[in-house]
């Protein structure tokens, strides 16, 4: 499918370009932020999963350049130097990834493992901080989907512990914590999970994430963890035994999901108003703008990330014979 | 409610000696193979919600003698169940899902260690890359029963796989390989032995290079080589030699020893073959749908060199191979497929008798004298010009310079023989073979034409000429006066008269009359040309087939030709010239009819039949459009009616360029229909009834002289022969397994259902993301689906499936804009075995160029005419970019015609629903994205289009009825707001499923689900405006269960409306409804006077084994109960 073609079929596609996002996704933050004045207030906020990096543009462009021209239509205002308002406190926006990610202005991009315990402290360096006091925490991570569902499931519920894991050891108490989630067979069990943690817990679907599509994402609103709960990546929660006396829960924790009765279903949110584009629509685009002019579609702000792919792709073609590798 | 029956992945394999256990779904199934049939032997289920990830028996002792106390581990998720081998295999022994063992974390692969005693010990990964055993004391608390030890590095694992160290003396030392999310390879050792855990286990060494996810890895059963698979689409070997017996730190290696290019796709796992001297060999599995082996040289360059493919396992609706097992011989492997397939295939080819292909380029240089001694004329190089098989054992060819050789295959080698030498054939094309059987022996009848317009006859059996080398020589006959451009015989042999063959000599000359012979066979040695006919060819007609068909002194042929077209000649006085009855244009488009074939006569069987009797045929065609297709020809001679009718069609996209067509019974269970033609460069032997390539290879493309046969006898009945001229050579390719079904399990949709219904009279359609549409048949004995035919048509994956409310049509919608109308007739699956399943017509694109337009819903009711016949119906189609498009489709006319349209908003729609009321009025009801549902009263555009809503005399329903002028000549009519009667906001986002109870009435009971995990009831009252046309919603009432279901509630089905308390009074529903959280909830309603809507609630709960359910149906099973049909990812059925 050629970019014209992508415009039409995914209008978020071609707003992201227009507006110099790195990726569609970052109208999500945008609607779930819309929903939920996620950003009230926020001055210190760790992005996880970052790359290729659209969530924390949303993040650098609401928090840092606030009241400043920021909705441009120019392609590649990354390179804008972007004023912090003195008015304001000092902002701090940490985004990790496994991946390297291009800078931002105004966001701290580190290369790190989320689930290493040497990340906190990291972190927290470069928070300039001794001690929790993030505002918010969000992560989109998502992993490689094989079509098995189960696997594909656990393996993004496990992602998403991780990065509650890591939340628990930054947020400050009242703090919020964002995450992408698949809505499978057992999510109940994930969101009892997180209701431990916080007071207020929600499933949102933002307009702009594909109704076709298993993704969803909780917001956790006013981080009140347990009385004497010790967060720690050392001992993660939920991630499987990492001493011999966690096996007893975990057990007990698998046992939960035969017990429908005792799952909590959280309260679902659909964000993004109705008059905003509609990810599963087809839309007519003119051929011209309204000025008459006309429409050019433009190329994506960052290139996609080379397939994991490329080099077999690369390979077979220097040999030719049609992409026949082998023949019987 | 209780799980009957499931399709879908199968996720593990484990050979048991020659038997097979399988994982699948919740299943342990056990299949036989030791005998020529492959038997289910029994199926037992393990666990509450896990799918069989993985199968384990304990090892067997030193001299491989399975132990007698044998143990079998089942392991999936965080469950696992540990049995006795002896418990199990015994059929009265049922398993319990509530011995299942919950495990701490995710297992990816575990194994037995050395038991305590009687109690038997494992170990087990988890996706944390953390090692855990077991000791199966179920005396002692569970947690106690486990130990943890630590982990040298606790990161997310896609892949693990544990090995014993047999090498060591002690066999509880254990070597792990794991692949992590991020593309590295680790290797660790663990010694199990001791008491005490280590406080520090280190890793060994950590393999660095693949570019993605690590889907599998393995070593070598010597412990010196590593393998890893993965999204780059690699498979990488590794020495692990050092790292196994090291001890000193975590080595770093970023270079493989070898790297394997060739998959195309992802890759999903990998195994270690039995070591050849000198090379290492590997089995990889993958997305691709291929399974290679590979073989890498331990001398010299270590290169990773693929040996052999084994191409589109699962291809017919296949995405994925999740499991592979090799058989313990190491000469065949299982495979199974996200498809429910199961599949055995062999890898030793080496072997004379699973030799499946075998090629050979013939020398005919050294049979022929050299090409100076061939009389006048430059000397040119000689080549084989047009070929005969006879069987699959031998096989004539015409050479340019005027030879005629025969080739004998049934001996090994292959033996040339001379059969003549005629400068009149030189550069000669026509030439042909028709067989008939003699005693049960295959005999051939060979005719040969010159340039002169002469035929020669000769018949062969088994290889050897029978007729006289002096009257070969001799007996050229004279059938036309110009050079004849080719024979073509009649493939049917008449029961009446078994010593006739007809053949249809045709010459360059357009427009020249064909000449039909007929051919007395009957002194076998000397066939001899009894009568013969001038056949005058339609216009534009050039014959490519005919068919000739004679009964009780009647005589038909039928002609197919080069431009798609059937002509119908009924041949009367010898000698005379005949004009066609009847032509046929556009049967094959315009394409050229490969073959023709009788498959049956269902003639007038009463006493009183006489000559004068309609007959009516059963015919197969074949042609380049892609299809094979059957027809039934209706010959009344008395009235002078020809009449074709096509019943099915087949495009198989596996044959684009179809040649022929042959029906194979083998037992008199299986009945096989093997399609052969091209596909690209590959010569294509395909098995239309199992779905799968039964042989192909590459020839180079069907641009050349070629033939083709089956084997005629019947110990010959599974081979084949394709030869061909290529570079001015002769290449001979036999096949030999043409009819091997390698299938232990029958294959159903490769990708998730995305859409099933059920027709009125029980065939069930699924359309899935394969972009396949599968009828099948419930079989209320086993619950097991029973597949009855598929078609791959759609080019995207399936939107939506309609039947119509008869069940003789359904129409379908896809991406793209794709709308489809199908006839479905059953009623030929008595006469030919198969459903015929023809794709009528397609729904117009529309001009404007709007990309991946998706077809969400459809919603199909009948019309008839004003004297009540059918006309065919009025279908409903909503689509992705808001549109609404109405048409009525014309049974008749077999197609489509826009009678209305309109936009909603700018949402997608996803639903569309048509509803009439007892007062005539007409109601559509859309919803889509935006949460609401809309009514729209479209009674008045309706009548405008001359439809509308009238009620059926004889009964006291509402039907459809069109009248005034021919739909085809109206502008569409507009669908606008205005219609809107109602648009009520009912989910906060997409309403992914609507069913309304009463199609009709003045009570609308409206049931939607959505995204948002909620359930709405509705209950709306619809009365006719005061004066004029049209509805008006007069109540209203909803009822929003919210929070129905976990996640997106997909699919509803209503079960009944009878209250299910026993003499309540109140009025009441029962449904059920499904979403992604896989549970199944039966639900009971009770409803009050008016629009009132009472308590609700839940009667039943259960979890399904469907990941990603989409739809649920209901079936009748015929004594007043009814089954539940789940579709998804699988299908599952389900006894209410």
């Amino acid at each position: 499918m050629g970019k014209s073609s992508k415009d039409k079929r995914d209008s978020y596609y071609r707003l992201a370009k227009e507006q110099g996002y790195r990726a569609r996704s970052a109208y999500k933050l945008l609607q779930l932020d819309a929903q939920f004045n996620l950003f009230k207030d926020v001055t210190r906020v760790v992005d996880l999963c970052a790359a290729p990096g659209s969530w924390s543009q949303v993040l650098s462009r609401s928090l840092v350049a606030k009241g400043k021209d920021r909705d441009h239509n120019v392609v590649g205002s990354e390179t804008k130097e972007v004023q912090e308002d003195q008015s304001k406190p000092k902002v701090k926006i940490v985004a990790l990834d496994l991946q390297p990610m291009t800078p931002l202005p105004g966001v701290i991009t580190l290369q790190a493992d989320i689930t290493h315990p040497s990340t906190l402290p990291l972190v927290l360096k470069h928070l300039e901080s001794d001690s929790a006091n993030v505002d918010l925490v969000v992560s989109d991570g998502a992993p490689d989907v094989t079509g098995l569902h189960d696997l594909d499931e656990y393996i993004q519920a496990q992602l998403l512990l991780a990065a509650l894991n890591l939340a628990t050891c930054v947020l400050r108490p009242g703090g919020n914590f964002v995450a992408k989630i698949f809505r499978g067979r057992d999510v109940a069990e994930l969101y009892c999970k997180l209701r431990i943690f916080f007071e207020r817990v929600t499933v949102a679907k933002p307009r702009s994430s594909r109704g076709s599509s298993i993704e969803a994402f909780v917001v956790c609103e006013n981080y009140t963890p347990p009385e004497g709960f010790q967060p720690s990546l050392e001992n993660p929660i939920w991630t499987g035994p990492t001493r011999q006396e966690d096996i007893a829960g975990q057990i007990a924790e698998v046992s939960l999901d035969d017990a429908p009765n005792g799952r909590w279903v959280a309260p679902f949110v659909a964000c993004g108003d109705l008059s905003e584009w509609d990810s599963d629509a087809t839309y007519q685009l003119p051929d011209t703008d309204e000025n008459g002019v006309k429409r050019v579609s433009i190329d994506p702000i960052q290139p996609p990330t080379a397939p994991p792919y490329k080099t077999a792709i690369e390979m077979r073609r220097k040999l030719g014979n049609g992409g026949k590798i082998d023949k019987i | 409610m209780k799980s009957r029956s499931y399709v879908g992945p199968v996720t593990s394999l484990a050979f048991l000696g020659d038997d097979l256990f399988v994982g699948h779904g919740l299943e342990l199934k056990f299949f036989t193979l030791s005998s020529s049939q492959p038997l289910l032997q029994w199926r037992k289920r393990i666990f509450k919600r896990e799918r069989i990830q993985g199968i384990q028996l304990s090892p067997p002792t030193q001299d491989g003698e399975p132990v007698s106390d044998a143990n079998v581990l089942l392991w999936g998720g965080k469950r696992f169940q540990i049995l006795q081998l002896a418990d199990l295999m015994n059929p009265s022994f049922n398993t319990s899902i509530e011995e299942e063992i919950p495990a701490p974390d995710w297992i990816l692969h575990s194994v037995f260690l050395e038991p305590d005693g009687k109690v038997p010990r494992i170990a087990m990964m988890t996706a944390h890359n953390t090692i855990l055993t077991y000791r199966h004391d179920q005396g002692i608390e569970l947690a106690s029963r486990y130990k943890w030890y630590p982990s040298p590095e606790r990161c997310l694992l896609y892949s693990a796989t544990l090995f014993r160290d047999s090498m060591v003396q002690t066999s509880d030392n254990l070597v792990a390989i794991a692949g992590t999310v991020f593309g590295e390879v680790l290797l660790w050792k663990l010694d199990t032995t001791q008491e005490k855990v280590p406080e520090k286990v280190e890793l060994s060494s950590r393999y660095l290079s693949h570019e993605g996810s690590v889907f599998g890895v393995s070593i070598s059963p010597e412990f010196s080589y590593a393998a890893s698979c993965s999204d780059d689409r690699t498979i990488r070997v590794w020495d692990i030699e050092a790292d196994i017996t090291g001890s000193e730190g975590c080595r770093e290696v970023k270079e493989p020893l070898a790297i394997g290019w060739g998959h195309q796709a992802r890759i999903w796992g990998v195994r270690f073959l039995q070591a050849e001297e000198g090379y290492v060999r590997i089995i990889s599995f993958s997305e691709d749908l291929t399974a290679k082996v590979w073989s890498m040289r331990l001398n010299g360059s270590k290169s990773l060199i693929c040996t052999k493919t084994f191409k589109n396992l699962h291809s017919a609706s296949g995405k994925n191979i999740w499991s592979l097992a090799v058989h313990p011989s190491e000469r065949r492997f299982v495979t199974g497929g996200a498809d429910s397939g199961i599949a055995s295939w062999n890898i030793l080819e080496d072997v004379r008798e699973t030799l499946a292909i075998k090629e050979t380029v013939a020398n005919l240089e050294e049979i022929l004298p050299p090409p100076s001694t061939l009389g006048a004329g430059k000397p040119t190089k000689d080549e084989p010009r047009k070929y005969v098989a006879l069987g699959s054992r031998s096989f004539i060819v015409a050479m340019s310079s005027g030879w005629l050789l025969h080739c004998n295959l049934s001996q090994p080698g292959i033996e040339w023989q001379k059969v003549g030498f005629w400068p009149r054939i030189k550069n000669m094309s026509a030439m042909g073979a028709g067989m008939f059987g003699v005693d049960g022996t295959c005999n051939y009848v060979v005719a040969l034409g010159d340039n002169t317009g002469k035929v020669l006859l000769q018949t062969w059996r088994q290889g050897l000429l029978l007729t006289p080398a002096d009257s070969v020589n001799q007996d050229w006959i004279q059938i036309c006066d110009t050079r004849p451009s080719d024979i073509f015989f009649s493939r049917y042999q008449n029961i009446e008269d078994p010593h006739s063959v007809y053949a249809a000599v045709t010459t360059f000359k357009p427009d020249t009359p064909i000449q039909l012979l007929k051919i007395n066979v009957g002194t076998a040695e000397i066939p001899t040309i009894a009568q013969s006919w001038s056949l005058i060819p339609p216009d534009t007609f050039p014959f490519t087939a005919i068919l000739v068909y004679a009964c009780e002194g009647r005589i038909f042929c039928l002609a197919g030709s080069r431009h798609g077209a059937f002509a119908l000649y009924s041949i009367i006085a010898d000698g005379s010239t005949i004009n066609p009855l009847k032509t046929w244009r556009h049967v094959h488009d315009d394409e050229s009819i490969t073959s023709l074939a009788l498959k049956g006569i269902s003639s007038q069987t009463d006493a009183n039949a006489s000559a004068d009797s309609p007959i009516e045929l059963l015919l197969t065609s074949t042609g380049r459009s892609g299809a094979y297709k059957s027809h039934k020809l209706f010959l009344d001679t008395a009235v002078q009616e020809y009449e074709l009718f096509e019943i099915n069609a087949v495009y198989p996209a596996a044959v684009p360029r179809v040649e022929n067509y042959h029906k194979f019974t083998t037992s008199s269970t299986a009945e096989y229909e093997i399609i052969y033609g091209f596909r690209g460069r590959d010569f294509v032997l395909w098995n239309q009834t199992l779905g799968l390539e039964a042989a192909s290879y590459d020839c180079e493309g069907g641009n050349r002289s070629w033939d083709f046969s089956f084997g005629a006898d019947e110990d010959a009945q599974s081979e084949g022969l394709f030869v061909f001229t290529k570079s001015k050579k002769c290449y001979v390719v036999e096949f030999k397994q043409i009819l091997r079904n390698p299938l232990l399990q029958t294959p159903f949709h490769g990708r998730e259902v995305k859409t099933l219904a059920i027709s009125s009279q029980g065939t069930i359609a699924t359309g899935a993301e394969d972009t396949i549409i599968r009828l099948s048949s419930l079989d209320h004995e086993t619950n097991q689906l029973l597949p009855l035919a598929f078609r791959k048509t759609h080019t995207t994956g399936l939107q939506d499936l309609v039947w119509s409310p008869c069940g003789g049509w359904l129409f379908s919608s896809g991406s793209v804009e794709e709308v489809y109308s199908w006839k479905i007739n059953a009623e030929t699956k008595l006469q030919s075995g198969t459903v015929g399943m023809l794709r009528e017509a397609v729904y117009e694109v529309s001009t404007e160029n709007l990309p991946d337009l998706r077809v969400c819903g459809l919603d199909a009711t009948t019309i008839y005419t004003e004297n009540g016949d059918h006309y065919g119906f009025l279908v409903g189609m909503v689509r992705s970019d808001s549109s609404i498009k109405l048409a009525l489709y014309d049974i008749a006319g077999k197609k489509f015609t826009t009678i209305a349209e309109g936009h909603y908003k700018t949402s997608c729609l996803l639903q569309i629903r048509f509803h009439l009321t007892t007062y005539g009025g007409i109601l559509i009801i859309t919803a889509g994205t935006d949460g609401h549902v809309t009514f729209w009263d479209i009674t008045e555009t309706m009548s405008t289009c001359g439809v509308s809503a009238k009620p059926i005399t004889s009964s006291d329903s509402v039907a459809l009825s069109l009248n005034g002028p021919q739909a085809s000549t109206l502008t569409p009519a507009k669908l606008r707001s205005e219609q809107w009667i109602l648009s009520q906001p009912i989910h906060q986002n997409s309403i992914k499923v609507l069913e309304i109870l009463n199609r009709e009435g003045s009570e609308i009971l409206l049931l939607t689900g959505g995204d948002d995990t909620a359930i709405s009831v509705s209950r709306v009252i619809c009365e006719q405006h005061a004066g004029k046309l049209g509805t008006r919603i007069s109540g209203m009432t909803t009822r929003l269960l919210e929070r129905a279901h976990a996640s997106a509630v997909t699919a509803l089905a209503i079960l009944s409306t009878k209250p299910s308390v026993p003499n309540h009074q109140e009025k009441g529903i029962e449904f059920l409804s499904s979403g992604v959280d896989q549970q199944v909830k039966k639900w009971c309603i009770k409803l009050g006077e008016d629009t009132a809507i009472g308590s609700v609630e839940v009667v039943e709960d259960i979890y399904v084994s469907v990941p990603d359910v989409s739809s649920l149906a209901l079936i009748d099973t015929g004594d007043n109960t009814k089954k539940l049909v789940v579709g998804g990812v699988g299908v599952e059925v389900l006894e209410l």
